[in-house]
């Protein structure tokens, strides 16, 4: 909301300046910006009174007028037709800097010289109605020679307010002027609202009924007769420049006006096109239609409420009138409406209309029916100061409900209970009244004093006691509230166990290299197409959207991969050929059962490219599945996880040979592999792609972050190396299982050190190495007594899968 | 026959001092030792010749021997490590490295800088007493609106707003649904001490909105906590978060869920309070929204306002990411380019 400084300055005394009156508004709850001037404009500006003019000898269309500058007299040349003998205008003496930066010389014009210029409205920076018609005329009493920005309000201060939306009674000078008023200790004025009434009793010409009183609380109305249509004068036309209102003609400028000053929006029909001279206030019938004042037709239904003549709806409630009745040159007779509607209803019409303006912004917030008869009363008073016209007799006033005074009970105790500090009782009285509320009666308690406080009626946001404290607190400013820091008892902090079993995978996989990332919990299920996800993997069914931006972001995403290999791809695109990345976040599944989806955390890893990463000895080596398999191991191992299976299965989004699912403790928790080739082309990899996806639970769930103390041994260990020969139908784990089995309690640890193919290794065979560690917890061990554990484990191996061990 | 004995070792001495810098590396010194000083060398055979010297003489030429061969073996020894250095030091100098040629790079993973900022947040308030929790990023009209004090007709709930699943059920538009919840769970217990990070969803895209964003949410309730409180807290907070100096300025705003209210700023970051392009010269951020928790809230989750109080806040993760690190465009962060991620 704009605030002309000069202008709220009607309403209460200031003597802040404009910056220093901002910043008391801002730290009492009313957000005001930076001041801007509107219309700024120099010193070498004075009025003129035109003495005569004459024909410019060389253009036909210059004429050279004689103005008395107060002190002398100057002819200069004008092209503009609007100015007789007698006005007083603007004239820029030379030197004068024009808004735009033109400096005003003596110049020459068509062999005349020209001491100066007579000024439009457009020329001094400020877009007056009617400013085609040429120079700009003063309508104040002036002298000549008087400067102009004396006469007239340029270089204005204007306040720019960020409402909070609560604050609907500031959307008004009064408002804000009440605010001033309570902060700086001073009284606010009200503008005059006497009026003057003549000729007809306005219930002669007019009634009005108000059908739908759930959407219409108050509905007043006044007629007027012969008043003039014409430009407003100059000081309101500044005033509703500076607050961002375009003058139109002075009827309308003072709806504006007065809008602005009360925050009551109002509307004024021409009375003579009213069917029957009746407003009915009601809800649209379906179907019925409006062409509104902005020349678009509106369907109507009956969540809309109208206003109405005896034939058809002549204006959206609070919203917009009807072209039908609008004000035109040839009005004679108007009726002014000042209503009071339902905000709930005015901010639905203005949405579904898209039609927001500055009344139904104002109805939205709440509009005072209290204030109805006074705001009638000023705006038809104004009307008739400059537009002239009669005020016919009588008001009408509907206000079926009224509305019931409210009061407060305000303890001194709680003041001291809510703010961590006491406010003296006599303080308190003095914020209260200081904004208009009426502090009725006190009582005193035991250990206390309470007040009863009358809310007046536009301070619709105050209903309860802390309401009452916060109007206390902001007048008194919050920088008296102590800085205390909480008593009570001591409470834990500590992360939950979740979170620290997060915290220490996100740690693992820093330490292997890993980068976090984290995109959008929302994607586009077209992705499932992309990355051809069979048409009943559970994965497509997403929880949807019902308003997305776009449809990349319109379904809760039901795996993390998606985004990563979209991510993959844009960096690839900005030449980033290593990417090791992971994401740890939320997935999402309707549910049956509940009205919220499930939501499951999800850890996902991507990895492309070379490692380690290379030096000037060793070139780097491209990435192999082994490498997210050994992160993942490392992981695990981390999280003190045991029996971990890696089973091969021909998954969606995988190399159908080089996927598996991977069990923690014969549950699976997830898959990891290759990215399937066709998706790799599709997705123009250029290089091989590797994945995991796991669910967190059965990680939280098997984790162990505490381990159970082993003594350490106290006899040495003996190492031996076994290389045996095998099928390359074999799989490495079966092998592993067999020698653990066979190796008993005394091979302590089996590590697949090699996997050898070639020479003297037939070729459908590989040679695989063991290093076995043996341990006897009590003696050590002699070469005997392994070579019989060997020997057993190599008969095993032998029986189960035809392996020969492989001689040195 | 003593001259004689004299001679003889001063022979042996002069012999060996030749000898000693005659020998040029560790194996000419130690053939020397053995010519010299070895089970066959000189000083064993003149030891030998002691039985033929008359027996008044044995003793003197007993001690000189035994002067020589203790002076000889010293003098081998020194002469032993000079040489040992000698050698070392060639070899070393074979051993030399280029020190400026690069080492081998490793691999190092970084968090997401929001993780960094977020962690950071949750430490501070951890170490306070703070309980951190967590929600669903889906939520119940109910806990994101209704029991916030924001009704049906509420313009917060315009649909421009929140992205809807149904009528019912949204993504969550702030954190503070979880006011609620942690104090339904906590109910009637005291005091409730949380603060809850997370994701929340607007319907927003622009370089300083993104569709999702983070939160912090934080709530005390207890008996006796007073907006007196939650200035100390939230100056603790911000003097840890951002450095000794750092001054908070509390102005009166408005949330539907807490009563009073307030809008926190923080004296600028990059200026100091002097008035910068970043402070849009006014000295001051704004950081955080405040307040005390509305006596309405406290009821529908379960504490009595006649008996307890509490304060709230809450605060956008990315808001403080990005003066942190100076970034102008929020959806950098979700861009996910790993040439700025790898910054952090």
């Amino acid at each position: 909301m704009k605030v002309p400084y000069n202008w709220l300055r009607d309403y209460v005394e200031i003597e802040l300046l404009p910056e220093e009156l901002a910043e008391r508004l801002t730290m009492a709850g009313l957000e005001t910006g930076a001041v801007n001037v509107f219309a700024p404009l120099g010193e070498k500006f004075v009025a003129g009174r035109i003495e005569s003019l004459r024909q410019h000898p060389y253009a036909s269309n210059l004429q050279l007028v004689k103005v008395d500058i107060g002190n002398e007299f100057l002819e200069v040349v004008c092209g503009a037709k609007n100015i007789k003998k007698g006005d007083m205008v603007p004239v820029a003496l030379t030197g004068a800097v024009l808004p735009g930066g033109a400096v005003i010389r003596e110049a020459e014009i068509k062999g005349i010289v020209s001491p100066g210029m007579l000024c439009s409205g457009e020329e001094l920076g400020v877009e007056i109605a009617e400013d085609e018609a040429g120079i700009m005329l003063l309508d104040i009493k002036c002298s000549p020679g008087d400067r102009i920005i004396d006469l007239l309000p340029f270089n204005e201060p204007v306040l720019e307010i960020d409402l909070t939306p609560n604050r609907g009674d500031c959307l008004g000078m009064l408002g804000i002027a009440r605010e001033v008023a309570a902060i700086t200790g001073k009284k606010i004025v009200l503008p005059p609202n006497e009026v003057q009434e003549e000729g007809k009793e306005i219930d002669e010409l007019a009634a009005v009924e108000i059908k739908d009183p759930d959407l219409c609380f108050r509905y007043t109305a006044r007629i007027m007769e012969g008043f003039s249509i014409k430009p407003s004068p100059l000081k309101m036309q500044f005033r509703l420049l500076a607050a961002g209102i375009r003058s139109i003609n002075n009827l309308v400028d003072v709806t504006n006006y007065v809008m602005w000053e009360t925050g009551f929006p109002m509307h004024a029909f021409d009375y003579d096109k009213l069917a029957g001279g009746k407003i009915i206030v009601r809800r649209a019938k379906q179907g019925e239609e409006l062409v509104t004042l902005d020349g678009v037709k509106r369907i109507l239904d009956p969540n809309v409420l109208v206003i109405a003549d005896t034939r058809e709806p002549v204006g959206l409630a609070g919203v917009m009138g009807g072209e039908n009745t609008e004000i035109t040159a040839e009005t004679n007779r108007l009726l002014l409406e000042v209503a009071s509607f339902k905000p709930v209803n005015i901010r639905m019409t203005a949405r579904k209309m898209n039609l927001p303006s500055e009344a139904s912004q104002r109805y939205e917030k709440g509009v005072d029916p209290e204030g109805a008869i006074f705001v009638q009363n000023r705006a038809v008073r104004l009307i008739n100061e400059i537009a002239g016209g009669k005020i016919l007799r009588g008001i009408i006033d509907k206000y079926p409900y009224p509305m019931q005074k409210r009061e407060i009970t305000l303890r001194k105790s709680k003041v001291q209970e809510i703010l961590g500090y006491s406010l003296p009782e006599d303080r308190i009285k003095e914020i209260l009244t200081g904004l208009s509320l009426v502090v009725k009666k006190k009582d005193i308690l035991e250990h206390d004093v309470s007040f009863h406080v009358e809310i007046p009626s536009f301070r619709n946001d105050l209903h309860i006691e802390v309401d009452l404290i916060e109007e206390l607190a902001r007048i008194n400013g919050y920088d008296k509230i102590p800085i205390t820091l909480p008593a009570g008892v001591l409470t834990s902090g500590r992360r939950s166990f979740e979170q620290r079993v997060i915290s220490k995978i996100k740690e693992t996989l820093l330490s292997c290299g890993l980068q976090e990332v984290i995109t959008f919990s929302f994607i586009n299920p077209k992705l499932f197409d992309l990355l051809q996800l069979p048409s009943d993997d559970i994965r497509r069914n997403t929880v949807k959207l019902q308003n997305p931006l776009t449809e990349d972001q319109s379904v809760l995403r039901t795996t993390l991969i998606p985004e990563l290999l979209k991510l993959l791809q844009y960096n690839f695109n900005h030449q980033t050929q290593n990417q090791f990345i992971f994401e740890i976040g939320k997935v999402f599944f309707p549910s049956e059962k509940n009205k919220l989806p499930l939501e499951k955390k999800f850890l996902a890893l991507v990895l492309s490219g070379k490692k380690p990463l290379g030096d000037w000895q060793n070139p780097p080596k491209p990435l192999s599945f082994y490498e997210i398999k050994g992160i993942l191991e490392t992981l695990m191992q981390s999280l003190g996880i045991k029996e971990t299976r890696w089973e091969e299965a021909s998954l969606p989004l995988l190399h159908p040979a080089r996927g598996c699912k991977i069990l923690v403790q014969g549950k699976e928790i997830g898959f990891a592999g290759c990215l399937h080739p066709f998706l790799q082309e599709k997705l123009d990899f250029k290089q091989e792609v590797f994945l995991a996806e796991l669910m967190l639970e059965p990680l939280l769930e098997a984790c162990t972050l505490i381990p159970k103390f082993r003594s350490l041994p106290r006899f040495p260990s003996v190492l031996r190396d076994a290389a045996f020969i095998v099928s390359r139908k074999v799989k490495a784990e079966d092998l592993l299982q067999t020698i653990r089995t066979h190796g008993g309690e005394l091979l302590e640890e089996v590590v697949l050190f090699d996997v050898y193919e070639g020479k003297q290794i037939p070729e459908d065979c590989l040679s695989i190495a063991f290093a076995m560690t043996f341990r006897h917890p009590d003696k050590t061990l002699t070469d005997e007594e392994i070579d019989q554990i060997l020997e057993k484990v190599a008969i095993a191996l032998q029986e189960k899968f035809n392996a020969t061990l492989r001689k040195s | 026959m003593q001259e004689n004995i004299h001679e003889k070792i001063e022979e042996l001495r002069s012999q060996f001092q030749q000898s000693i810098n005659g020998a040029l590396d560790l194996e000419a010194l130690e053939k020397l030792r053995i010519k010299f000083l070895g089970k066959k060398g000189e000083v064993t055979a003149l030891m030998r010749t002691v039985g033929r010297l008359p027996a008044e003489e044995r003793p003197l030429f007993g001690k000189l021997l035994n002067e020589f061969k203790n002076a000889a073996e010293e003098m081998l020894e020194s002469r032993k490590k000079q040489l040992k250095e000698k050698d070392a030091s060639l070899r070393w100098e074979k051993e030399r490295l280029d020190m400026t040629l690069p080492g081998k790079p490793f691999q190092l993973g970084r968090k997401h800088p929001l993780t960094l900022i977020s962690e950071e947040i949750e430490e501070i308030f951890s170490c306070m007493g703070f309980q951190i929790v967590e929600g669903p990023e889906v939520e119940l009209d109910y806990y994101n609106f209704e029991a916030l004090n924001m009704p049906k007709e509420h313009p917060a709930r315009d649909m421009q707003d929140s992205f809807y699943i149904n009528s019912e059920v949204l993504l969550r538009t702030h954190t503070s649904p979880m006011q609620i919840r942690a104090m339904e769970a906590m109910a009637p217990r005291l005091p409730v001490r949380i603060i809850c990070p997370g994701k929340v969803f607007r319907r927003d895209d622009d370089m300083t909105h993104s569709p999702m964003f983070h939160q912090v949410e934080g709530l005390v309730v207890d008996k006796g906590i007073t907006m007196a409180d939650l200035k100390g807290i939230l100056l603790l907070f911000t003097r840890e978060m951002f450095g000794e100096g750092r001054e908070l300025r509390f102005r009166p705003s408005f949330f539907p869920f807490t009563e009073p209210s307030a809008e926190v700023d923080i004296s600028c970051i990059i200026c100091g309070g002097s008035g910068c392009r970043t402070c849009g010269g006014t000295g001051w951020l704004e950081i955080l929204g405040s307040g005390m928790v509305h006596p309405r809230v406290l009821e529908v989750s379960g504490y009595n306002p006649e008996e307890v109080t509490g304060f709230a806040f809450g605060m956008g993760i990315e808001r403080i990411a990005m003066l942190k690190y100076g970034i102008e465009d929020i959806r950098l962060f979700y861009q996910n380019d790993l040439r700025m991620l790898q910054q952090y």
